[in-house]
């Protein structure tokens, strides 16, 4: 004879608390009251989760704000001429921050390139902490940080990029490169999927032109790749080492 | 650490941080009084002292994620003229007499070269941000020009959603209280100053939410505790006009509770009471709201509330915060929820 099988008691809630209505005396201008009074919380609980409430709602206010500035427009949003100048805005936004991301690593040596905390890309390794914060208890400020151990993203040497991108969804293409790297002679390998099982971004070329300190960057999105973040290593053909990556964001096609 | 403790170190980070910046500030006023003499004006309230809290906060950040003072000290100044941009604005639309002790600006020199100071320094307020270009890279001072422009319009939005209550006609709730403050106060008090130093510390590489969360329940905390002191705190140290709140009907958290609280004839004379105009609210009644807030315990009420939304910030530091290695700029902002509450 077989026993009973003992079941977990229903919780009677399975989300945080932030019932806030038993507090707050009554639903925000304009808004729905979301959740039932719960009185039987202490006084400091109701608080908080009522607080927390009001920063959660700001906190995805952000988040709509964000994803309207950077998703891929539906169909029905490119329609027509409205249409078309949203996504040329779209367009020119995405070439203004890739433009900046460029400039940024190959600027003229400023001050920021000795600041290598949270930078981009696997090369950097970050410093240990506390080689960078002020000793406890010191009321002067800190030298600049050290530079750390690794080379440093970023080129202090002339040169310039190009990035050439064939696609027919919209792309977001980020660059990060080694100090002198124009100089080299590089192979870019595939773009592979940093999340998932999605296909490698197989048609990627690079040419350095070693005279004229110039970098020729090509990639050709396929029709129908799977939108997300594809990552590829430069690769000196000298040294075989790593001297910089290739970052595609593919949004769905327009 | 004891409450003399967070106060002792809050008090000298705020002096050391403070100093720099405000001499910055005025070094570059003068040097432009020079040429212009709005800017001599514009100088006067950052000379009359003030906590510079959120410059200092901003430059915290920062420096607990490793980051050199120089680094943050432009997005600060540019923080630090905002302000006394909003205050000069803020003084006039609330209708107020003091600041920091001595009159008004609008006081001194009359409402339209006040609001002219005031935009001087809102967009003298822009300069830094464009100079960390040099300092930081482009990318990153972009970031921080975007952090500093919805900082800005959540501002003002805040300010005037508290505007529109003064004409309102139905009871707020605690909630509609929390939210005004997270715009108006907290945005640019407590959240922008410790995303931007996050950001800067970290060169864009953390999730700003967890900041956005203990700026807003320590930028909430202090609003509550500056609103009490308005009520009973020590006129000499506060440096604004005591009971000055109620004269210009702002609804506080205790105002909010009283009106909660209240029912019949005195709900009616306190609703009268708000919706007139500063100039026809006189010393009787401002004493007799006053006496129901202590009589309706709307001053404990808004105490209990600073002191959970404090509680809520000194856990949302552990979790900003608490993987850095101990320093005293992280110490600072730990100690600042506790500071908050037992200022006077």
């Amino acid at each position: 004879m077989t026993q009973p099988r003992f079941k977990r008691p229903v919780p009677h809630r399975t989300q945080p608390e932030r019932g806030w209505s038993g507090l707050w005396g009554g639903p925000p201008i304009g808004e729905a009251d979301p959740r039932p009074a719960d009185d039987s919380l202490p006084f400091d609980h109701q608080v908080v989760n009522g607080a927390y409430s009001v920063v959660d709602d700001y906190l995805r206010q952000g988040q709509r704000l964000a994803e309207k500035f950077w998703l891929p427009l539906t169909p029905t949003q490119t329609e027509g001429f409205d249409g078309l100048a949203e996504r040329f805005m779209h367009s020119a936004v995405d070439l203004s921050s890739a433009w900046l991301e460029m400039m940024q690593q190959w600027m003229p040596s400023t001050a920021y390139h000795a600041a290598p905390v949270g930078s981009a890309g696997p090369f950097v390794q970050a410093p240990e902490w506390g080689t960078q914060t002020p000793s406890p208890g010191s009321s002067h400020f800190p030298a600049a940080p050290p530079p750390p151990a690794s080379e440093p993203i970023g080129s202090a040497s002339s040169g310039s990029v190009s990035v050439l991108v064939e696609s027919s969804q919209r792309t977001r293409v980020t660059v990060d490169l080694h100090r002198g790297i124009a100089a080299m002679d590089l192979l870019l390998g595939p773009l592979v999927a940093a999340v998932g099982e999605a296909p490698s971004i197989r048609g990627v070329e690079v040419e350095t032109d070693r005279v004229q300190q110039q970098i020729d960057i090509r990639l050709r999105i396929p029709d129908g790749q799977p939108s997300g973040i594809y990552n590829g290593v430069l690769v000196d053909r000298t040294t075989h080492r790593p001297r910089g990556t290739v970052t595609v964001e593919v949004g769905s096609a327009s | 650490m004891n409450t003399d403790g967070h106060a002792t170190l809050v008090q000298e980070v705020l002096e050391d941080y403070g100093g720099v910046v405000r001499r910055a500030l005025v070094e570059d006023l003068d040097g432009l009084a020079a040429r212009e003499s709005v800017y001599r004006l514009a100088a006067d309230y950052p000379m009359r002292g003030g906590r510079t809290l959120r410059a200092s906060l901003c430059i915290a950040a920062a420096r607990a994620f490793g980051a050199p003072v120089d680094h943050a000290i432009q997005t600060a100044l540019s923080l630090e003229l905002l302000h006394n941009a909003f205050l000069v604005h803020d003084d006039i639309e609330d209708g107020s007499v003091e600041r920091r002790g001595k009159p008004a600006l609008h006081v001194l020199h009359g409402v339209p070269t006040a609001i002219n100071v005031g935009d001087a320094l809102a967009v003298l307020g822009l300069g830094p941000l464009l100079k960390n270009r040099h300092i930081l890279g482009p990318a990153l001072a972009w970031s921080i020009l975007h952090e500093a422009q919805r900082m800005t319009q959540d501002s003002v939005e805040g300010q005037a959603l508290e505007l529109q209550w003064r004409k309102l006609d139905r009871p707020l709730t605690d909630h509609d209280y929390l939210r005004m403050t997270l715009k108006k106060t907290c945005c640019y008090t407590t959240i922008y100053p410790s995303r931007v130093g996050a950001l800067i510390g970290t060169r864009d590489a953390t999730n700003l939410d967890r900041f956005t969360r203990f700026g807003f329940f320590l930028g909430a905390a202090f609003q509550i505790q500056d609103d009490l002191l308005n009520l009973v705190g020590d006129h000499t140290r506060y440096g604004k006009e005591m009971n000055g709140d109620l004269m210009e009907g702002k609804r506080t958290l205790m105002v909010i509770h009283l009106r909660r609280a209240l029912s019949g004839a005195e709900a009616s004379r306190l609703d009268a009471f708000l919706a007139l105009d500063r100039s026809d609210r006189i010393e009787t009644d401002v004493s007799w709201v006053r006496h129901q807030m202590l009589v309706h315990g709307s001053l404990d009420h808004a105490r209990n509330v600073a002191h959970a939304l404090a509680g809520a910030a000194v856990h949302e530091f552990r979790i900003a915060f608490g993987a850095l290695p101990e320093s005293r700029d992280k110490r600072f902002i730990g100690a600042l929820p506790h500071w908050v509450l037992a200022r006077s």
